[in-house]
């Protein structure tokens, strides 16, 4: 159980700048995700924690104890690759086996570990195979295996669910938050994919050209976006400017809306309006007891199987409604829109 | 998995038109042709200018010679092909060892960092493939007799590195740039140290690539005739110049041809050797996934 903190973390490659002044607190046994577009310096950062880049300035510490010199080798950690590195010319004991064996373990504790994780995840079976002989969940336990052998007191890992299809990522999923959950690593991964990070992280850091823009849960980052860019990457697609006619009440191109009462803004601010597209409620005739709702008509519709997204054109402006799919509404449909203010969210302009 | 490739190679076969078969009929012959006069040669007795084939076979003389002539002289110590072997594998194989030395270092580099005058140093590379090779004897020879190194060993394996540096490089540099830095960074997360990635990670991984250009290395060292003739000065013979002693008479007599074949051998024992090698140590267990 380790807690990692970075303190003013800067990353310089010659003239590029790759991470400008992190801060980042990661509490012990927490799986915390870092996410950004590609070359934002979320791989960069994880390179750091585990001491295979320098920071150029600022310092690394784990439980308080600042490691910023120490060596890779010295540092205790564990790194899973997106590619998962296996050495492909030793067996799935090798591999696992690779860390104690260089460490100088004993024989007979290797063996001990290396029966007990295998078992762990699974792999007992495979283990005189060689990596080109598994498939690709096979091959990420092998790698999260040979980590977890070394006791690391971090686990790093760079897109742990990319190179995975659809029901193997359920899969690893539930494995990786199990392990997790088993050993109280402190875990932390890298992903450009606001999914994976949603699925598995208990807290989220996501890094916008090397600068932190917002730390928090899943659920506050999707529903509470603290700006324009972070809504965007967590893919929001109903964003529109509006201004506030009052405290709790905003106009925009689509009509007025209610929202939450805003304490911080003063009547007539301007505002960018968040409307998720699974909170708003599609009825097929104006609401009686209600004010009618935004009218539009449907103008594409796009099925999931499970769900259903809907393109509705209102007041000329296109938003999306997604539903689950109980019900099917036609193209061309005429429907009215309803939101509940608390599913509305404010961002500043 | 193996059964499918199978199963596909015969498909495979069937499927070639006539074209395609005399295509790889034509390198076949181009690569087996010339060892088939020379075979023949070697177990001639008299084979004569307009004659198609060997007028006398030994067999029809076995009676004068037990085994064919040209045999019984190479294989005698006047011939001096025991020597002349001897000091090829020496020659070739120092001059491999100490060509991977050199070159390791350099096709990592070359592979993984960029610096000034990189696309300079990789164009100029092949130079002294370009260069031929007699310029490169006489001018090196003109300062090894000064150094005092002509006429022995180190002048000849220095002047083998010249040829073979290029091709290794080239090579390695190939191998590096498949082997990606994460197996290395992996390592050293797992707790390796520097001296543990070389053997038990890296050297087993470039293996391949590393068996590849030092058989390349060894076979263009035990080929190269006129550095070693030059710089040998006739005091260290190798089998290409003791091969060519034979045939400067213009004439390919049937103790040359037996030559020819010795000079072969060192090639074809290595390239089974390696061939095994690299199919059973690398490819089968899992490369090239």
């Amino acid at each position: 159980m380790t807690q990692v903190q970075l303190n003013s973390v800067r990353k310089q490659f010659g003239d590029f700048v790759a991470i400008e002044n992190l801060d980042l607190y990661i509490s012990s046994g927490e799986l915390v995700a870092l996410l950004g577009p590609s070359g934002c310096g979320k791989t960069t950062t994880l390179r750091m924690i585990s001491g295979l880049e320098r920071p150029s300035d600022g310092a690394i510490l784990f439980d308080g104890r600042d490691v910023s010199e120490q060596s890779v080798q010295d540092r205790n950690v564990g790194m899973v690759f997106q590619r998962y590195a296996l050495f492909p010319h030793m067996t799935v004991e090798k591999n696992v086996a690779f860390g104690p064996s260089v460490r100088g373990e004993s024989r007979t504790e290797i063996a001990r570990r290396l029966d007990e994780i295998l078992e762990v995840v699974q792999l007992t079976p495979f283990r005189d195979r060689f990596p080109a002989q598994l498939s690709g969940g096979q091959m990420q336990r092998v790698a999260v295996a040979r980590t977890l052998i070394t006791k690391p007191s971090v686990l790093m890992m760079d897109e742990p669910l990319a190179n995975l299809d659809t029901k193997l990522r359920l899969e690893m999923r539930r494995f990786i938050r199990d392990l997790q959950k088993r050993f109280g690593i402190t875990t932390i991964f890298v992903t450009h994919d606001q999914i994976e990070a949603m699925e598995l992280a208990d807290r989220v850091a996501v890094i916008f050209d090397g600068r932190l823009a917002q730390f928090d849960t899943p659920e506050r980052l999707y529903r509470c976006p603290r700006s324009l860019d972070v809504a965007d990457f967590m893919g929001a697609t109903n964003i529109y400017p509006g201004k506030l006619l009052s405290r709790s009440r905003v106009e925009t191109a689509l009509g007025e809306i209610d929202c939450p009462h805003q304490n911080d803004r003063s009547v007539g601010d301007s505002v960018h309006v968040l409307l998720r597209a699974e909170a708003l409620d599609m009825n097929t005739g104006p609401s009686a007891s209600e004010p009618p709702g935004l009218r539009g008509r449907i103008k594409t519709r796009d099925f999931f199987g499970a769900s259903v997204m809907y393109r509705v054109v209102c007041n000329d402006r296109e938003i999306d409604v997604t539903e689950n799919a109980r019900r099917m509404l036609e193209v061309g449909d005429d429907v009215w829109l309803q939101i509940a203010p608390e599913h509305v969210w404010l961002l500043s302009r | 998995m193996q059964r499918g490739n199978q199963r596909g190679n015969e498909a495979l076969s069937a499927r070639l038109s006539p074209f395609q078969k005399i295509y790889l009929l034509l390198v076949a012959g181009f690569i087996v042709g010339p060892f088939l006069p020379v075979i023949v040669q070697s177990l001639a007795f008299r084979w004569a200018w307009p004659e198609l084939l060997p007028g006398t076979w030994w067999l029809e003389q076995r009676e004068t010679s037990m085994i064919p002539l040209a045999w019984d002289y190479v294989l005698s110590p006047y011939s001096r092909v025991w020597e002349a072997t001897v000091n090829t594998v020496f020659i070739g194989s120092v001059v491999t060892v100490i060509c991977l030395a050199i070159c390791l270092p350099v096709a990592r580099l070359l592979a993984r960092d960029s610096f000034a005058g990189k696309s300079a140093f990789e164009f100029f590379l092949s130079l002294p493939l370009i260069v031929p090779e007699a310029a490169i004897g006489i001018a090196l020879l003109m300062i090894f007799i000064r150094l005092g190194l002509a006429g022995g060993y180190v002048g000849i394996i220095v002047a083998h590195l010249i040829p073979t540096i290029p091709y290794m490089v080239r090579m390695l540099a190939a191998v590096y740039q498949g082997l990606g830095r994460e197996f290395e960074e992996q390592a050293m997360i797992l707790g390796a140290r520097p001296s543990q990635i070389l053997w038990r990670v890296t050297l087993p991984m470039l293996l391949p690539g590393v068996v590849a250009g030092a058989l390349f290395t060894f076979l263009v060292s035990t080929n190269i005739f006129l550095l070693t003739f030059f710089l040998g000065q006739g005091q260290v013979i190798t089998l290409p110049t003791l091969l060519f002693s034979k045939i400067s008479g213009g004439n390919l007599d049937t103790t040359a041809a037996a030559i020819t074949l010795i000079v072969t051998l060192p090639g074809i024992i290595l390239l089974i050797i390696s061939e095994r090698f690299i199919k059973e140590e690398a490819f089968g267990k899992g490369f090239g996934s």
